[in-house]
């Protein structure tokens, strides 16, 4: 179907109408993205026999605007306590985190609040007139192509999130033998589970989200007063309107950043598996690569929030277009919205387009009004929600680990999460302590069982032959980045060292 | 508060707790290896390959930290992480076994209950004296997941005696 203007006004004034299911959506999604564990998925399912029984544009747009939400609430205690509320956030984490210490939390969460809804709108306007063109590209990445995907992504992760890249690849691998854990595939072979039926599915990334990021975090902040060092306290403490407006003029001033970083988003979203956690480092790799000051990222630098706040909030719309498009599932949440659809008795595929447009565009427009929603709900909010880094810690570090212990069992309701989120955040106050950075260990843990997925693809496709994965241009292009991606900081750093001798 | 500190670190930096990580890392790598060996291939390809650059990359680090070491540029303690003795550590250790606590005995405190006490028992570790602050943080704080998730999201999360006496009013059902 091509541009069709009178339905377009239609479908965008049907879903101004719905905005009384938004904007409670919008609420509890950022609610639920703040709080690491309670994800949109879990949230959804929770909610399904209330989705079920709603009109299908209702449903759709109560779980849209639910799941978009989620990725800008996850933004939110990445940057106040440098725990990601989602996996998503992991990269705002880098430079959020920095600018809160630097007693400019409220400027960071306004340009986390901007650069999320501002991504989200563009890429669902965006997909609405590219549908068709970006229904493709999900064709493109085979399984050979994939394993390269996610090698490059891993060492991408290492080479950024930590100051020694050897570290860095220590610690991103480390996690994909974490991610290891379980039966295989194929034969359904536990392997590695320590004896525990509960490691049998692989290792859960709730707790290990959790664990790595809350509670190792949380263990490290009872070392000082305040979330914020003493010489910041006074500063966050005067926090008024003018920062608001100051993070707003910051965030005009990376529009265009918030605007091709969203569409990275949007291309990875599409791809089946590969998600917002990808989605955000690779924006926050490209925009640190095409900057004109690199050495600024990781110092609470502007962009550093805007690239993966952008991003993760682009993958959002990615992940409905293989399943408007052909029926498959970009990921998790899609998955739950694909079975309230199927319910409905709706046939997704390309026929949907032509027979039932309303739904098939429908949920693209729901989701740019709770995009507009979100961002007049949330702004206003930015100057008390920085508050809670005068939290003193001795109160903050208990409700900290409370919080998100009970978030540990409640993904799959297992007591021995919270056993598991535990050992996770032990591990991960270690690597912290020693600098082997935790993002990459997250990174890894969540590549791990679909690396093995396309690595096994590959390998029956080849009949075992492990040249397979050098067989395709793209592939080899892509192998041929992770190889400079590794090479580039010691080139860098051999240069710097030259320089500085030659300066004398 | 004013806090003992740990002792001043050295002039040369601990490298053995830069170890710590890799000798998890290896350990818990040659312990997949060895208990998939009898797997077919395709059901060890995937550690076998991960496993294997791995060990490489520990031996590039084991590698640099003995040059490092050989030329008198560090020293083999733990650093920080060795300081068992300090403040903060003691209050790390007992944090956790307050949550190793909090978990055993979960099935039967059940949620709402059992976050009131871990709250309580955590700011009191941390130093948090009184009593107004410790209550009322810990009661909103039950008060605000039992409502939130167990009430209103009816998530199945473990129940006690507070959730048995307080669910016939909240939820349905």
């Amino acid at each position: 179907m091509g541009w069709d203007t009178a339905l377009f006004l239609n479908l965008t004034l049907d879903a101004f109408k719905l905005i009384w299911v938004i904007v409670p959506a919008v609420l509890i999604g950022i609610l639920v993205g703040a709080i690491p564990g309670f994800s949109a998925q879990n949230t959804l399912i929770i909610l399904l026999p209330l989705t079920l029984a709603m009109d299908i544009n209702v449903a759709l747009a109560f779980m849209v605007s639910l799941y978009c939400a989620t990725h800008l609430g996850g933004g939110i205690p990445a940057i106040l306590v440098n725990m990601p509320g989602t996996g998503g956030a992991a990269a705002t984490t880098l430079d959020g985190y920095q600018m809160t210490l630097k007693g400019q939390a409220q400027q960071a969460l306004v340009l986390c609040f901007v650069a999320s809804t501002v991504g989200g709108l563009v890429t669902s306007i965006a997909t609405v007139a590219l549908l068709p063109i970006l229904a493709q590209l999900g064709f493109y990445l085979r399984s050979v192509e994939m394993v390269a995907v996610m090698v490059f992504g891993l060492v991408l992760i290492a080479a950024i999130s930590a100051q020694d890249l050897l570290k860095g690849l220590i610690a991103g691998f480390f996690g994909l033998m974490i991610g290891a854990i379980g039966t295989d595939h194929i034969y359904g072979t536990p392997r590695a589970a320590f004896g525990f039926l509960e490691l049998y599915d692989g290792v859960p990334l709730v707790p290990a989200l959790i664990g790595l990021f809350a509670i190792s975090e949380a263990l490290i902040m009872l070392e000082r007063e305040s979330v914020v060092p003493t010489s910041s306290v006074a500063k966050s403490r005067a926090a008024h309107w003018a920062d608001t407006l100051e993070g707003l003029r910051l965030s005009l001033k990376y529009l265009w950043q918030t605007i091709w970083t969203a569409f990275i988003g949007l291309i990875i979203g599409i791809v089946p598996g590969a998600g917002a956690s990808i989605a955000s480092f690779v924006a926050y790799q490209q925009s640190r690569m095409f900057s004109k000051t690199p050495e600024l990222y990781g110092t609470g630098f502007a962009p550093g929030v805007v690239a993966p706040e952008s991003a993760n909030n682009g993958v959002t719309s990615g992940t409905l277009v293989p399943l408007m498009a052909i029926g498959v599932p970009g990921g998790s949440t899609a998955a739950v919205m694909m079975v309230v659809l199927q319910y409905q008795g709706i046939v997704l595929g390309p026929r949907l387009f032509i027979e039932m447009p309303q739904i098939a565009y429908g949920i693209f427009f729901s989701m740019t009004v709770s995009y507009i929603v979100m961002l007049f709900t949330i702004l206003p909010l930015a100057r008390y929600m920085s508050q809670v880094v005068l939290v003193p810690t001795r109160v903050l570090v208990p409700l900290i680990l409370s919080l998100t212990i009970v978030g540990a069992f409640a993904n799959r309701e297992y007591v021995f999460d919270m056993g598991l989120a535990l050992v996770f955040g032990v591990i991960g106050y270690i690597a912290r302590k020693t600098n082997y950075h935790v993002t990459a260990i997250l990174i890894g843990v969540i590549l791990g069982p679909l690396f093995e997925q396309y690595l096994l693809r590959s390998l029956r496709l080849g009949q075992g032959d492990l040249t397979i994965l050098f067989s395709s241009t793209t592939a080899n292009v892509l192998w041929a980045m992770v190889v400079l991606s590794v090479l580039l900081p010691y080139l860098r750093s051999w240069q710097q060292k030259r320089a500085r001798v030659a300066a004398g | 508060m004013a806090e003992p500190q740990p002792p001043e670190p050295p002039d040369r930096p601990a490298l053995g707790a830069d170890l710590v990580i890799p000798v998890l890392a290896a350990g818990f790598t040659i312990y997949f290896l060895a208990t998939s060996a009898g797997l077919v291939w395709e059901a060890r390809a995937n550690g076998t390959i991960i496993g294997v650059t791995l060990l490489a990359l520990i031996a590039f680090q084991l590698g640099r930290i003995a040059i490092r070491l050989r030329a008198g540029r560090g020293t083999l303690g733990l650093g920080e992480l060795g300081y068992f003795s300090s403040p903060a550590q003691r209050k790390r250790g007992m944090l956790l076994g307050i949550l190793i606590l909090y978990i055993v005995l979960i099935p039967w405190l059940g949620t709402t209950l059992g976050l009131f006490l871990v709250m309580t028992a955590s700011m009191a570790v941390l130093g948090v004296r009184e009593p107004k602050l410790l209550v009322g943080a810990s009661a909103a704080t039950a008060i605000v997941i039992y409502l939130l998730f167990i009430a209103f999201l009816q998530t199945r999360l473990p129940l006690g005696p507070v959730e048995h006496l307080l669910n016939p009013l909240f939820r349905s059902g």
